[in-house]
């Protein structure tokens, strides 16, 4: 055979030396060329993500008549609070940011609440009807809310809450979604933690509260956390259920004040933006690891 | 004496079973008396409002399916439901397309520090209102004073309308609803691509399988579960689509912009027309529901289970 002769019998070690180095060199390379290559336009694309947040926030130290100058700034030339100053004179912001504020910690908190008992009910009780009542509620996620809106607006303006703020909480104290996330928690729970509580005399009550939340962290803090930017974010709520400026909450109020200012005054709308995204990214860093592990998890809220 | 036994246990049994389900029923009924309250009752009224005319106040007037036969005449409606289902296709194909491709680019990548910046920036938009990015964009793209026709111009592009044209303002809104949800689809495919063992694609290496070779026989036959997953949850937010409309462009030019759910908004809130926006939402819920049902029945074909 050919190709024998062609292998040496005795391999020179500064040969395989030099060729595994070369080897590793290149990996090396191919690793920083393909990351080199990917990861540009990634990044370009990470830019037009940041420019418009870049923007809001530059534009909003801006006076009026630097709207028009070009190019736009993107540092901008002096750092001006004039414009945050004239959100809180032309409406009650905060008023707005502490509805917002209200409206969303009730609604978490209840939701942490009734979507724990109903978890716990449907993963570890048994009782009649069980298996038809979870299957509605899965059912529901699918039918959009559209489809309830008039009559759901008849029972709140009956149960008086038109115009309160009561309209953007009772409505979601319970979630279909939350229980589900809960159910499926509490169904990895072994037995023994149970079996044991109800040997030493613990009644349902009490092992939902002393074995099963205490364990329900995890889950209760990722139930929070979208709960908690899907309320805030909440829009479309608010437009039809709130009509006085002293009851909205952030979304409504901003664009209240557009409707106050018209096109005119960018600045304080900028500022408005801004006063608005800090929260959120605030939050957002806080619970950046929670968030994405919720979102990835469950999938269905936050979008 | 077996037979006392058994019948104190079954007794004792029964009074479990029944205090067990006294507990079960105390534990869901927040959430069960809300979902009566509100979404089975209203759901119900719902499509039983859809058959009658009722303006609000005066009594309401059963009229059969005559909503759903003017719905289906009114050139409106139908336009609204096209601009919809433009909207949803496009935005479906470009927020979960992009947000695939992202995602795979982004867990090519061998830095940490790279993967995990580039994860942060296109999830952060994710979190941030409609409403706020609304009206963010609706001042950079202004046509005459806008920071990117401003660079566009600097690129030697011409001016482009992009709110005040209606084919523009079409596309703006769904270039908007790329820029607010890739990151979330991203994060979908990143979920997914974790769940893809390392040792597929060691055994393909061995073979002398290529990067395009490992990714379109491993990497995304592996991805179709997400990929199926994406789509529905998508499609199903795209149909419901209000906010950035609203809040951007009111619909208009004309109705360029007109969705489904703004077009029932206004009936409902603006004219008074319960009934017709209620056979509005019945219409939009039998769409969204045979798309969902036939996806999932198409899935069975192509999304790959291991």
């Amino acid at each position: 055979m050919s190709f024998a002769s062609s292998i040496p019998s005795k391999p020179n070690p500064i040969l395989l030396w030099s060729a595994a180095l070369l080897a590793k060199l290149r990996d090396k390379w191919q690793t920083y060329l393909v990351n080199a290559l990917i990861g540009t336009p990634l990044i370009a694309g990470a830019l037009i993500m940041f420019l418009p947040l870049v923007w809001s926030v530059s534009f909003s130290f801006g006076q009026p008549h630097e709207f028009f100058k070009l190019p736009p700034p993107v540092i901008p030339s002096a750092i001006r609070l004039d414009n945050y100053e004239s959100v809180f004179q032309r409406v009650d912001f905060a008023r707005f940011f502490l509805n917002s504020v209200a409206v969303t910690a009730c609604v978490t908190i209840a939701q942490l609440i009734t979507c724990s008992m109903a978890g716990y009910a449907f993963a570890r009780l048994r009782f009649p009807g069980k298996r038809l009542i979870f299957i509605l509620f899965l059912a529901s996620m699918m039918v959009p809310q559209h489809v309830t809106l008039i009559p759901v607006f008849i029972i709140i303006r009956g149960m008086g809450l038109y115009n309160n703020l009561g309209a953007l909480i009772v409505p979601y104290a319970t979630s279909v979604f939350g229980t589900f996330l809960l159910k499926q928690f509490f169904e990895t729970i072994p037995n023994e933690l149970e079996d044991a509580a109800k040997i030493d005399g613990a009644g349902f009550l009490q092992i939902y509260r002393l074995v099963m939340l205490p364990l329900a962290g995890p889950p209760l803090a990722t139930l929070a956390i979208l709960t908690f930017n899907s309320s805030w974010n909440n829009f479309f709520w608010p437009l039809i259920f709130i009509n006085s400026a002293e009851k909205m909450t952030l979304p409504l109020g901003m664009i209240y004040l557009r409707g106050q200012d018209g096109v005119t005054n960018t600045g304080v709308l900028m500022a408005a933006i801004v006063l608005n995204l800090i929260p959120v990214l605030v939050f957002f860093m806080i619970f950046q690891r929670k968030l994405v592990e919720g979102v990835t998890l469950t999938g269905l809220k936050g979008a | 004496m077996s037979a006392l036994r058994l019948r104190l246990a079954s007794r004792n049994w029964n009074s479990l079973v029944i205090r067990e389900a006294i507990a079960g029923y105390f534990f869901i009924l927040p959430t069960l008396l809300s979902f009566l309250v509100f979404f089975l009752i209203p759901t119900i009224s719902g499509f039983g409002m859809s058959f009658f005319e009722w303006d609000f106040f005066s009594e309401p007037e059963y009229v059969g399916a005559e909503n759903f036969v003017e719905l289906f005449s009114d050139k409106l409606f139908l336009r609204t439901l096209r601009n919809t289902a433009i909207f949803a296709v496009s935005a479906t194909s470009l927020n979960v397309g992009l947000g695939m491709f992202i995602a795979i680019g982004i867990n090519s990548i061998k830095w940490r520090w790279l993967k995990a910046f580039l994860r942060t920036s296109y999830f952060i938009p994710v979190v941030i209102s409609t409403v706020v990015v609304a009206l963010l964009f609706g001042f950079l793209l202004q046509e005459s004073t806008g920071v990117v026709n401003y660079y566009f111009s600097r690129l030697g592009i011409d001016r482009i309308p992009w709110l005040t044209s209606s084919t523009w303002a079409f596309r703006s809104i769904v270039l908007i609803d790329v820029w607010k949800h890739v990151g979330f689809f991203t994060l979908i495919f990143l979920a997914g691509l974790q769940g893809i063992p390392s040792e597929l694609y060691e055994a393909a290496v061995v073979d002398g399988a290529g990067r395009l070779v490992r990714l379109t026989r491993i990497t995304i036959p592996l991805l179709t579960p997400s990929l199926f997953f994406a789509l529905i949850i998508a499609l199903i937010g795209a149909f419901q689509v209000f906010e950035s409309m609203y809040v951007l462009t009111n619909g208009g030019p004309g109705d360029a912009t007109r969705t489904v759910v703004m077009l029932l908004y206004r009936e409902a809130f603006g004219s008074f027309n319960m009934g017709y926006a209620a056979s509005m939402a019945v219409v939009l819920f039998v769409i969204i529901l045979a798309l969902t049902v036939s996806q999932i029945w198409i899935g069975d074909r192509w999304v790959f289970y291991r």
